[in-house]
């Protein structure tokens, strides 16, 4: 995927007695934010595991910065982990859950850099509450500022956005490519698409324990040549518009959806857009929107796991 | 710090094994735990009070000390604490955030066993010396602190591990202390050396002109015998955390 | 204006058939615990615990019967007898009430499943009812199983008693099984309602089970308090009560042993009574949502 892989993945697999989580899963992450996707139990939080090191492969190796999480303790200073689960420390303080943090991971001034991380997410470095009287999305962000506060060059981010609200997400999610910016190696699983996308358009996906795409969402769209794409049109002749496009064979199918609305379906993007312009004027037909329905990262996921 | 190197930078030893030290003594240390282990050393010191009353209230304290004391107070109360140092914290899948840090594995177990072994003693070795004391058995109150403070460690290592090894580590612990350090150290003779209640029990006997019930061996040989117990707890626990995938 | 169109309802339906008493709930729930338990529908680790336990309860059983069959001239004087048997397994039923019990309410606490059972038929006297008949039943497993094993067996071998014996015999086996499960499974449930984590009810069991024996023997053998406070020793006051019921006398002489049979039978019913209405009453002060 990139020239600096950090993240390597060779034919990884990892089965629990009878059931297989991770099935021959190979694939590089580089520097900036790569996201995993997959449906519930396909096996992410699995992978994640272990490319921390916290779970050995049953099968194939994983790499990280060159080194092998599981065998290499310090590979750790370099990894931060948002994990999945929610439980917390009940009788610690945010300051003090990201203090023991820094601490453990041999930082000078714990205290310091705990104070900074938890500024970083927004939260107050000074307020003494526990960390069980904290709300959902409070103790989120406690968990990043954990992952961040040793300034890792790998971050591991396990459904980081869940219990935020949108504000929060979107800080975060501004936050996320600003690391991944940096030069940092971000791998984030979400599913919260539209927000993923956001991040950046590398992607793994996953399904039943396999990886069933990995790259630039765009250009996987483009390899689904055996699904057409979908093209909403709204146009004030919408028979006209759709009979030309046809005929130019730009379109392979069309749908009528009340008096304005038409649904294309095309093999060729790139050619539908070319025409669509000049058609239009030949048809005296005004368009008013055009946009792309299944272009997206929701269309790439649920075409690729389907499969 | 480069974006593409390994940070090879660690904490000292020193740093993180008082760092996990503090956090399982804060985890452990709960208001329920408190009141649950502080009652039952509270009745070991009423024991001591119903033993004055005896007429050979030494061989009353050291009967209190080995039965009530050794049996049920100093294993149970390692058993509640040690089971849940990392158990609890396997439960609540917190041990992820301890495990993925530069720190060698052995330290979280070892910090594990000393935490609990805080905690234990000074709940239950000293309302069993203040029992003997009570009772007018001053010599009794050394031979029970010594054999009380050298069982809760050789407990603490069995019991941490056991909560790494085990999930339904509480019940195990239980069908230990019971059935092997009250039945089958009791059953034959020679049976109690290989039990820790046999050990302690061995210390409590250096107390004079009283009879303990089961001896394992010299007092020598069990100072020696239950601290190796211990660190032989805390080598398994070590092992199989180094071992485990973490959740 | 009048149409061909129909809009057809496939949400939710009433169900307006016949319904089955509350009852029938509470066999349900009764046997379902009893089957969780034991493991039973569940994973091979689910019955190991169960399993061993089991086990180490029924090994003097099958010891005592080897020897009847394997070894020559054998007369009763020389097997386990009736009554020395509750005795003798008196752990073992402690760490089998410590997992039935924790097992049977624990959990429910901790899922929220408790409020959707509150949220149904049954109320929170007919749950309790469930769990406790789920309970009782399974300890029967350990206070009936081994001695009635061992009377067919020592039958079979010649060494039972007569004909017109045994049912006499069957009848005080009952009577001491069923007597002695009430009372553990009515002190584990007492015990168990005040937490949702199986490890500490199971410890707090145990605990109730032998501690107060160390406080009160002391207080009786040191400062003469009297026999009656043994009474408070709940599992030693039922072996001594096992024992009258088989008309035995055990070795050591425990206080309790110098106290009248109506004072052990009212001892050990007052334990099952005092067990049962704490439980209920803790149940009736917990507040049911997740």
């Amino acid at each position: 995927m990139t020239s600096e892989p950090r993240i390597v993945a060779e034919n990884v697999s990892k089965w629990f007695g009878a059931l297989v989580a991770v099935s021959d899963v190979s694939f590089d992450v580089g520097p900036g934010v790569t996201a995993l996707l997959g449906p519930n139990g396909a096996g992410k939080s699995t992978m994640f595991r272990m490319l921390c090191g916290l779970a050995r492969p049953s099968k194939g190796a994983v790499r990280v910065l060159g080194r092998d999480p599981r065998a290499d303790a310090s590979v750790a200073r370099s990894i931060g982990l948002v994990p999945q689960q929610e439980s917390v420390f009940e009788p610690l303080t945010a300051r003090e859950f990201v203090t023991l943090s820094a601490r453990l991971q041999g930082l000078d001034d714990p205290g310091a850099a705990a104070a900074s991380a938890l500024e970083k997410v927004h939260l107050d470095p000074s307020d003494t509450r526990r960390l069980p009287s904290y709300s959902k999305g409070m103790r989120q962000r406690v968990k990043v500022a954990q992952a961040l506060v040793h300034d890792p060059s790998v971050l591991v981010l396990d459904e980081p956005l869940t219990g935020l609200d949108p504000r929060q997400r979107m800080d975060m999610v501004a936050l996320f490519r600003r690391l991944g910016g940096e030069g940092r190696c971000v791998i984030v699983s979400s599913h919260v698409l539209d927000e993923v996308e956001r991040l950046g358009s590398q992607v793994l996906v996953m399904s039943q324990g396999r990886l069933a795409a990995a790259g630039d969402f765009h250009e996987l769209r483009a390899l689904m040549d055996d699904r057409p794409m979908r093209i909403r049109v709204r146009t004030d002749r919408p028979r006209e518009l759709a009979g030309a496009l046809v005929e130019a064979g730009t379109a392979v199918g069309v749908r009528l959806d009340g008096d304005e609305v038409l649904e294309l379906d095309t093999r060729d993007a790139r050619a539908l857009a070319h025409a669509l312009a000049p058609v239009a004027r030949e048809r005296a037909a005004r368009l008013y929107e055009v946009h792309p329905l299944d272009a997206d990262l929701e269309g790439v996921f649920r075409y690729v796991v389907q499969r | 710090m480069s974006a593409t190197e390994v940070v090879s930078a660690r904490p000292s030893t020193l740093v993180s094994l008082v760092a996990f030290y503090k956090l399982l003594l804060r985890t452990q240390i709960t208001i329920p735990r408190l009141l649950g282990i502080g009652g039952l050393g509270a009745l070991a010191v009423l024991i001591g009070l119903f033993a004055r009353f005896d007429e050979n209230s030494a061989q009353a304290a050291a009967d209190a000390v080995g039965g009530y004391g050794l049996g049920i107070l100093v294993p149970f109360a390692t058993l509640w604490l040690g089971t849940s140092a990392i158990g609890d914290l396997v439960e609540d899948k917190l041990l992820v955030y301890l495990s993925l840090k530069p720190v060698p594995r052995w330290q979280l177990p070892a910090a594990a066993v000393l935490a609990t072994f805080t905690v234990v003693v000074p709940l239950t070795a000293l309302p069993l010396t203040v029992a003997a004391i009570v009772a007018g058995a001053g010599d009794v109150a050394v031979a029970a602190l010594l054999a009380a403070s050298f069982a809760a460690l050789a407990y603490s290592g069995l019991f941490v591990a056991a909560g790494i090894w085990f999930r339904r580590a509480v019940w195990w612990g239980l069908a230990f202390v019971l059935i092997w350090e009250n039945v089958v150290a009791y059953s034959a003779h020679g049976a109690a050396r290989f039990t820790v209640i046999g050990w302690a029990s061995s210390l409590l006997g250096l107390a004079p002109d009283v009879d303990v019930q089961l001896e394992a061996g010299s007092a020598a040989a069990a100072f020696v015998v239950l601290p190796a117990i211990a660190i032989a707890g805390w080598l398994a626990a070590t092992w199989r955390y180094r071992r485990a995938d973490i959740d | 204006m009048t149409t061909d169109a129909r809009l057809y309802d496939l949400g939710y339906r009433g169900y307006d058939g016949p319904r089955d008493r509350p009852a029938r709930a509470i066999l349900t729930l009764a046997e379902f615990t009893a089957r969780r338990v034991l493991g039973l529908g569940r994973g091979a680790r689910h019955k190991v615990l169960p399993a061993i336990t089991l086990a180490i309860a029924f090994i003097p059983a099958f010891f005592s019967v080897a020897f009847a069959v394997l070894v020559d001239d054998v007369v009763a004087q020389d097997l386990i007898s009736y009554g020395d048997y509750m005795f003798i397994i008196g752990s073992a039923l402690a760490l089998f009430a410590a997992l039935v019990a924790p097992e049977a309410l624990c959990p429910d606490k901790r899922t929220g499943m408790l409020g959707l059972y509150l949220a149904g038929p049954l109320d929170r006297n007919r749950y309790l009812v469930a769990k406790g008949l789920g309970v009782v039943a399974v300890m029967f497993l350990i206070t009936l199983g081994p001695l009635l094993f061992m009377l067919l067996a020592y039958v079979l071998a010649g060494l039972g008693p007569s004909a017109a014996e045994t049912p006499k015999l069957l009848l005080r086996i009952l009577a001491a099984g069923i007597v002695t499960a009430l009372l553990y499974a009515s002190l584990s449930m007492a015990v168990s309602s005040f937490t949702s984590r199986r490890a500490a009810a199971a410890v707090g069991v145990v605990l109730l089970l032998f501690v107060p024996v160390s406080v009160v023997r002391s207080a009786i053998e040191s400062a003469g308090a009297p026999n009656e406070l043994d009474l408070l020793s709940s599992p030693f006051v039922a072996f001594d009560l096992a024992y009258r019921i088989f008309g035995e006398t055990p070795e050591d002489a425990d206080p309790v042993t110098k106290l009248s049979t109506w004072l052990v039978t009212g001892g050990v019913l007052a334990a099952i009574v005092a067990g049962a209405l704490v439980c209920w009453y803790r149940y009736r002060r917990l507040e049911a949502f997740r």
